[in-house]
């Protein structure tokens, strides 16, 4: 009877194993010449070289258009539009993404069109349209539903337009709600962006000791990230609060850390001042 | 006369006989007249041209003008005009003035060492409108033997003044010269000097060379122990080249099935990715959307 147990229960095994064990999908030459330009241009852009970055990105959009990879469409316009943006350049930005949202419609995932929806919300908010960056956040929940990768951000966005209208209370709750759904491994800038948002909650409030906390945990995720412009505006946050707090001497310093880390980013000129707290 | 010619009827035969050939002679002489002038030219249909200039050397009446060699008329008067110019007046057979066109130029030729001078012309370009009676052409002199060395005396002047103030320089007591004999002193004497430097250097190079061989032997010491290194090293490499040749023979097989192994691992390692749930743990690859930033100034990303 135990025999004929163990004969079952390995019989079922293999069965199983056959029935999840499927060969791997294989790229073509193209897809893999398109994976490897992508791959190039986030090396790019890591390294703050947005020219490369855009003729790389460019290169495996037009690999991926010749053969119709939907994905692979998808992910090079966002990857452009998100360089465009670095480079302040919104128009090049919101022509790559417009073009996701324009016929001819391809099968795009998801994922990537709530991304998209996401950065364009991103850009008119930036750009103080308001009534525009609603519309593409509106767009971004409806296909996101919460449970794509930028979910996080979306509801980070939606924190910065309740803080916009000075609803605190409720933009503290939208952060923490994305702190939940954000992945401190993959999306740890995201993280470090909730958690300054939070400390300007808080400052706001009139917290000044959670705010000097959420800063602090801020910085320390985007000195790990190696980011200067979040370091310095951590820094210039961190000054502020400790100013507000009473903390001259550690509001001095930040300062001058901030500046610091201004300097070297621009090569010695001094960096543009970052917008005040609220 | 009239006597004997009344009474002598051969006298009057002779009378016109004188009378003949005094006429035949009188005739002779004007037709040598006549050949004459003919050869001179006399009665040559000529043009009158002049030639102006302000030294008259070697000029004369009747010299030959030529065109090419041959002669195409002469100079006829030569006249010293109130204003000082000297004017000749030449004369040009017709015949040829059409290859004197304006434009040409006389030029005072001497032919040979010893020969006589000449006006040569030489022609205008042919183009050119036909000369008119009493025009004046352009006049110039090739220099002569005389005129050559006088020039050449000009030219070697300064050289020879030059040639003349060098030597008197060299020749001075604190010139060249002697300037020349004192470092011609002063380099024997270096000379004596390099010798006598030359002379220890040997002698100092002779006891290095003693204390070189002794340095030497005992290098040759070093290199006698050497040599059975070598011997010893040589002897393994020939033991490893046995022992490769030996192994060769299942080496290559051995490459390839191991090649075999690989491909085989590399194909199963490819298959279990796609098993799960080890392909849950594996990135999949492929293109992937930049981490988002909602949050933050542009130029968030590190140089």
């Amino acid at each position: 009877m135990f025999r004929a147990n163990k004969n079952i229960i390995l019989l079922f095994g293999c069965l199983m194993l056959v029935a999840c064990g499927s060969a791997p999908e294989k790229k073509s030459a193209l897809g893999a010449q398109a994976i490897m330009h992508s791959e190039r241009g986030t090396d790019a852009f890591a390294r703050g070289d947005y020219a490369r970055a855009l003729n790389e990105y460019g290169l495996a959009l037009r690999v991926d258009q010749a053969i119709e990879d939907a994905a692979g469409i998808a992910v090079a316009r966002i990857n452009l539009a998100r360089v465009w943006r670095e480079m302040s350049r919104s128009e090049q930005a919101h022509a790559q993404l417009d073009a996701l949202f324009s016929p001819p419609v391809l099968a795009y995932p998801a994922a990537s069109l709530a991304a998209a929806a996401t950065l364009q919300a991103r850009l008119y908010l930036e750009d103080g349209a308001v009534e525009r960056a609603v519309y593409w956040l509106g767009r971004g929940d409806a296909v996101c539903q919460k449970k794509c990768p930028v979910g996080g951000s979306l509801l980070l966005l939606h924190a910065q337009l309740s803080m916009r209208d000075k609803h605190f209370q409720e933009a503290g709750r939208l952060i923490d709600e994305a702190v939940g759904l954000l992945d401190a491994h993959q999306q740890a800038v995201e993280l470090a962006n909730a958690l300054r948002l939070s400390g300007e909650v808080a400052y706001a409030l009139g917290d000044d000791a959670s705010a000097l906390s959420r800063f602090e945990q801020a910085l320390l995720l985007d000195q790990r990230s190696g980011l200067p412009a979040k370091i310095r505006l951590d820094l210039l946050r961190l000054a502020q609060a400790a100013e507000h707090a009473g903390h001259q001497t550690d509001a001095q310093n930040y300062a001058e850390r901030a500046r610091a880390v201004g300097k070297a980013m621009s090569d010695g000129s001094e960096a543009p001042a970052a917008a005040p707290l609220r | 006369m009239k006597i004997f010619a009344d009474h002598d009827s051969r006298m009057a035969a002779l009378e016109r006989k004188v009378g003949l050939f005094i006429f035949a002679g009188i005739g002779a002489l004007v037709l040598l007249f006549v050949v004459i002038a003919i050869e001179q030219g006399m009665f040559a249909s000529t043009t009158k041209l002049r030639l102006h200039t302000d030294d008259a050397s070697n000029l004369h009446d009747g010299m030959e003008i030529r065109l090419s060699g041959f002669k195409v008329g002469k100079l006829v008067k030569i006249v010293l005009r109130d204003d000082g110019v000297i004017e000749a007046t030449l004369s040009v057979d017709n015949e040829y003035l059409a290859h004197i066109r304006r434009g040409a130029k006389l030029r005072l030729v001497e032919q040979g060492l010893l020969g006589d001078s000449i006006l040569e012309v030489i022609p205008g370009d042919r183009g050119q409108p036909a000369l008119t009676a009493g025009e004046v052409l352009p006049f110039e002199r090739q220099l002569g033997m005389d005129a050559l060395a006088h020039d050449l005396v000009e030219r070697l002047k300064p050289i020879l003044d030059n040639l003349k103030t060098t030597t008197a320089e060299i020749n001075r007591p604190d010139g060249l010269l002697q300037h020349a004999k004192s470092v011609a002193v002063q380099v024997e004497k270096a000379s004596v000097t390099a010798t006598e430097l030359m002379r220890q250097t040997e002698n100092a190079i002779a006891t290095n060379n003693l204390k070189l061989n002794q340095v030497l032997d005992k290098t040759d010491a070093l290199l006698v122990k050497g040599d059975g290194v070598l011997a010893n090293a040589q002897q393994i490499t020939s033991e490893i080249g046995e022992i490769t040749t030996a192994s060769s023979a299942d080496l290559v097989p051995m490459i390839r099935d191991g090649r075999v192994v690989a491909e085989d691992a590399r194909n199963i390692i490819s298959s279990s990715k796609g098993v799960w749930p080890i392909r849950n743990f594996i990135d999949a690859g492929g293109e992937k959307i930049l981490p988002m930033d909602s949050y933050g100034a542009p130029h968030v990303q590190g140089k």
